[in-house]
């Protein structure tokens, strides 16, 4: 078998035990591996209607058939469970080394369920997995867990994905960190640290054996190659913070808890202006070639990660104009393992609630729009669920929930999910793409916005005729993050799905074909709808926030009910769905899911 | 951006073709992201002969910032290259070179990835 390996290891932490298990080829066929296969294999692992923090819920790391092949960006994996966020499913893409050694292991997916006794770390190192005792990381971040392990003479060479505090306490917006990276949406954090499981470490030993490796390495060579074309030179020559100037221009950069779409101090925050002021170096993941990552300079003279959903989430969606505070609050939130849209997102839901005279501990910490101390200050007592930190800590739909007074009109999130930094009422598609996402309101499991940037629409005025266009997005996505392959390089591709297969074919040897995978991605996001269904899914989650439909832009743009009621409709309609979204059982025979394998992997 | 509304509004009004052939416009190109990075510019005035196309705004600019070419505009200096695009006054994105500027008209250079 060439790029797969046929094998689930899944680790039961209440028992301690490690099985291997087969997996079926058909299956892998069907879903790919990374976010198909995932989706696959958490619609068979976890219980029908699971609490996500129990030690029932599975979290599922995927590798997938490019990983380890040298291709460009393929260095990927892919994390899957039900979140603590949203209650419906989380597939969560992190990158570089940890990924590879992932592969390295021999296996497809790795599955832990059951919650140890004590935290715990996992070491897994060939086919041994031992479960050590991890009290002195309590508290760590996941740099310093990383190099604590690494101390053990025993695993030098492992390499370390973890969680941070926030992780430990349960912030169901935390995430799990590896090598600067981050699986960062939808809380896999929380579940991770719901098992007591506080990282895993790995040390494969198992090359990745392709079918083809003359083919491989020419289609490898012309990726590359592609890979440095104009089509990623924003990547490349400044990085995704990029957006945020031109973002501010088109007056679509949500600001002041999405109030406005524009920022009057976007000037200083903009990619162009930190590049100048504070760039410290470029850093780019294992097999990547596009490296697209920009380190600025902090102010306490580190170096900071910083791309631009967190740039504009703990900027200007809080009011902060200062670089210097937005570097210090990103720091912090990876050092605590926090997604920081949903940390920024969640915080200007509680600056605005004080505005309205509601919480009163967050006033306390002197929470307002534009106060930098207050907005740090709030990221600690998340992280550590101190004061009103606790309430926080539950994102802004539970917390608006639990604050009542109308304030789920202004917590800006969809199922759950804090919003990305793209104005839904400036970028019509787009708008779409948020509403009825799986996940959440997500920018990376469809691209909707590419259309509202492209002028082949009206980016202003919405249609039923969007929906075909978001459904081809999302099952784009899919395919993407299963091979996996990463979004960056989407635009090298004249013929995406032929030249997918012509790779899948070169390593796997199976004779794959552009129809079959773009059907595949069908498959793989009807899965996640299916998951979704089951664990309660109704037509009003595929919506938006009141805020996007009641107040337009003060600069112009908004959005109507009827016009995203006519957007939705037109997505069931392309995806063949009923008129209120539920998949019908032909659409479901018609795609070849099946869950049969359920039983055979208890 | 005071002037995204007014734009907005703007767009919605009736344009009145048939331009003075002898007469010239003033439009402003603002350049962002790569463009910037490679020009060390924000912003370009162009003087234009009425009813010019966008063709002939990446061959001014290029002649202006001739830096450009081959990074963002062609070698022709007659469209963007693939990875670029172009929109008006923050509103509508051009997606033909033949398409004509107005008068007044603030041209913006982006690159055409949004992905963050």
């Amino acid at each position: 078998m060439y790029g797969f390996s046929g094998r689930v290891l899944h680790i039961d932490l209440t028992s301690g035990r490690s099985t291997h298990h087969e997996l079926e080829q058909s299956r892998l066929r069907k879903y790919i591996g990374g976010g198909g296969l995932g989706t696959s294999l958490l619609y068979d692992y976890a219980p029908q209607g699971v609490d996500p923090l129990s030690p029932e819920n599975p979290l599922i790391f995927a590798t997938a058939p490019l990983v380890g092949t040298g291709l460009t960006t393929t260095a990927k994996f892919s994390v899957v469970t039900k979140s603590p966020l949203t209650g419906f499913i989380a597939d969560s893409l992190s990158s570089s080394h940890f990924a590879l050694e992932l592969k390295r292991l021999g296996i497809d997916a790795l599955v832990i369920t059951g919650r140890a006794p004590t935290l715990v770390y996992a070491f897994i190192h060939g086919e041994k997995v031992e479960i050590r005792a991890a009290d002195p990381l309590k508290g760590k971040s996941p740099e310093e867990t990383q190099s604590f392990i690494r101390a053990d003479r025993e695993c030098p060479r492992a390499w370390v994905a973890s969680i941070g505090i926030a992780g430990e306490n349960r912030v169901r917006f935390a995430t799990i960190s590896n090598e600067g990276r981050h699986a960062g949406r939808g809380g896999v954090g929380a579940v991770m640290g719901s098992k007591n499981l506080k990282a895993i470490a790995l040390s494969g030993d198992r090359a990745t054996s392709v079918a083809d490796p003359r083919r491989v390495s020419a289609i490898a060579e012309s990726l590359r190659r592609r890979s440095l074309s104009s089509v990623t030179a924003k990547y490349r020559l400044v990085g995704t913070v990029a957006n945020l100037a031109v973002f501010n221009r088109l007056g679509t950069l949500p600001t002041l808890n999405f109030r406005q779409a524009t920022f009057e101090g976007a000037d200083a925050l903009s990619g162009e202006s930190l590049t100048e002021t504070s760039f410290s170096r470029r850093h780019g993941c294992a097999s990547c070639s596009i490296r697209c990552e920009r380190l600025f300079a902090s102010p306490s003279g580190e170096e900071q990660r910083l791309e631009y959903e967190t740039l504009f989430a703990l900027g200007p969606l809080c009011g902060i104009s200062d670089p210097r505070v937005v570097l210090a609050a990103a720091r912090l939130c990876d050092r605590y393992g926090l997604d920081a849209i949903s940390t920024g997102g969640t915080i200007a839901w509680a600056t605005e609630s004080v505005e309205k005279g509601l919480l009163p501990e967050a006033a306390a910490l002197g929470l307002r729009f534009g106060h930098a101390e207050a907005v740090l200050a709030a990221i600690d007592a998340i992280a550590n669920r101190q004061s009103v930190g606790a309430l926080l800590a539950e994102g802004s739909k539970r917390a608006a929930v639990q604050t009542g007074r109308d304030s789920d009109r202004w917590a800006m999130q969809v199922k759950g999910l804090e919003l990305p930094g793209y104005d839904p009422r400036s970028l019509k598609t787009m708008a779409l793409g948020l509403a009825v996402s799986p996940r959440g309101a997500c920018h990376n499991r469809s691209g909707a916005y590419e259309a509202d940037f492209s002028g082949e629409v009206d980016r202003f005025r919405g249609d039923a005729g969007r929906g075909t266009l978001v459904a081809a997005s999302e099952d784009f996505a899919a395919v993407l993050d299963s091979l996996i392959v990463c979004k960056f390089l989407r635009k090298c591709f004249t013929d995406f799905y032929s030249e997918a297969a012509e790779m899948l074919a070169a390593v796997t040897g199976l004779d794959y074909t552009g129809d079959e995978l773009r059907r595949a991605g069908e498959r793989i996001q009807t899965l996640k709808k299916l998951f979704n269904i089951r664990e309660g899914w109704q037509p009003e989650d595929d919506w938006l926030p009141e805020r996007l439909l009641c107040e337009a832009l003060p600069t112009g743009g908004g959005l109507s009910r009827d016009e995203l009621r006519e957007m939705v409709g037109g997505y069931y309609e392309a995806r063949q769905w009923d008129e209120h979204g539920f998949v019908p059982e032909w659409r479901i025979h018609d795609l070849g899911i099946t869950t049969a394998a359920k039983e055979e992997h208890r | 951006m005071a002037d995204h509304a007014e734009a907005l509004q703007r767009s919605s009004q009736v344009q009145v073709p048939g331009p003075d052939p002898h007469a010239s416009i003033q439009c402003t190109v603002e350049l962002f992201g790569v463009a910037r990075f490679v020009a060390h510019t924000r912003e370009v005035s162009l003087t234009l002969p009425a009813g010019a196309t966008f063709s002939l705004v990446y061959a001014a600019l290029a002649e202006k910032l001739p830096v450009l070419v081959g990074q963002i505009i062609s070698p022709d200096r007659a469209r963007l290259i693939d990875g670029f695009a172009c929109n008006v006054n923050g509103l509508d994105f051009v997606r033909t070179p033949t398409a004509t500027v107005n008068a007044g008209d603030n041209i913006i250079i982006l690159s055409a990835d949004a992905g963050g």
